[in-house]
């Protein structure tokens, strides 16, 4: 082969996803949300059946339960189906999306202990790994597809986000021995990716 | 780094999104090499050498552009 000639894999444009030039919004067909709309409305249900399902075995109307139980089931294995499909077509974006949304879903950002949740509610967290693994192999899948610009200015994001989070936790701690309410570890990791979002901005701004 | 790339870019009517689908990068890497902001490595120089049938030295000088000279007197 002439050593000029460009061969067909570097010659044939790549699907790709800029992290950096899409901002964390990424671009976001319609099918892909209409994708993400259905995986967050199966969550929500299969949160909601699970929960009424603990407050009808309290109550006491058995022959209801069954029925709440594999409506749950249906819920969770077709936000899992529609997950595996995009995930087939390799669609990063409403894949990550999807799987943060139906991850977070599975959460309640309130103040109920674990201890206060159902007998099934409970193994119900271990069930949002399952939307946790595809979001971060999605996740994975975007740098992967990213150019050498981008994973540069996102290793720069990442530090600058690291750091920044890290010095606030730090100072916090103190603080919080000062009097400041104890805040959920779940919210540092929200100002890592706000941090780390706040760099990709700067950072690309250094290279336009 | 002091490159042509704009120049030959312009040679084949080529847009900067279209050079960069060619090169598989994204249009804001294409945008920084051709201002001087960002200096390719070995592997994409070489791809950029082949897209345009150059050396590598032919379109990348070492010199610095005088856009950063100016910046950081």
């Amino acid at each position: 082969m002439n050593p000029l000639e460009i061969s067909a894999d570097e010659a044939t444009p790549r699907k790709r996803y800029a992290l950096t030039t899409c901002g964390l919004s990424g671009k976001l067909t319609r099918e892909g949300s209409r994708a993400v709309f259905v995986i967050y409305l199966c969550a929500v249900a299969v949160r909601l059946l699970v929960k009424l399902w603990g407050r009808i075995e309290k109550t006491g109307a058995p022959s209801l339960a069954p029925m709440l139980l594999v409506g749950a089931a249906a819920a969770a294995a077709a936000a899992g189906l529609t997950l595996w499909r995009l995930a087939r077509r390799e669609e990063y974006w409403p894949v990550f999306i999807g799987g943060a949304v139906a991850f977070a879903s599975f959460f309640r950002f309130d103040d109920q202990p674990i201890a206060a949740r159902t007998v099934l509610e409970k193994p119900l967290i271990v069930l949002a790994l399952v939307p946790a693994a595809f979001a971060t192999w999605a996740f994975l899948g975007m740098i992967r597809e990213t150019d050498e610009l981008e994973r540069r200015i996102n290793y720069q994001a990442l530090a600058f986000g690291f750091g920044v989070t890290f010095a606030l936790t730090l100072v916090y701690s103190v603080l919080e021995d000062l009097g400041l309410p104890r805040i959920s570890s779940v919210w540092w990791w929200l100002a890592l990716a706000v941090f780390w979002a706040v760099g990709i901005t700067v950072y690309a701004r250094k290279y336009r | 780094m002091k490159n042509t790339l704009r120049v030959l870019r312009a040679e084949r009517d080529w847009s900067q999104a279209e050079l960069a689908e060619r090169l598989g990068v994204s249009r804001q890497t294409v945008n920084a090499l051709e201002t001087g902001k960002y200096d390719p490595s070995l592997p994409l120089a070489f791809r950029i050498a082949r897209l345009f049938d150059r050396l590598i030295e032919e379109i990348f000088d070492p010199e610095e552009p005088e856009v950063a000279k100016q910046r950081r007197a």
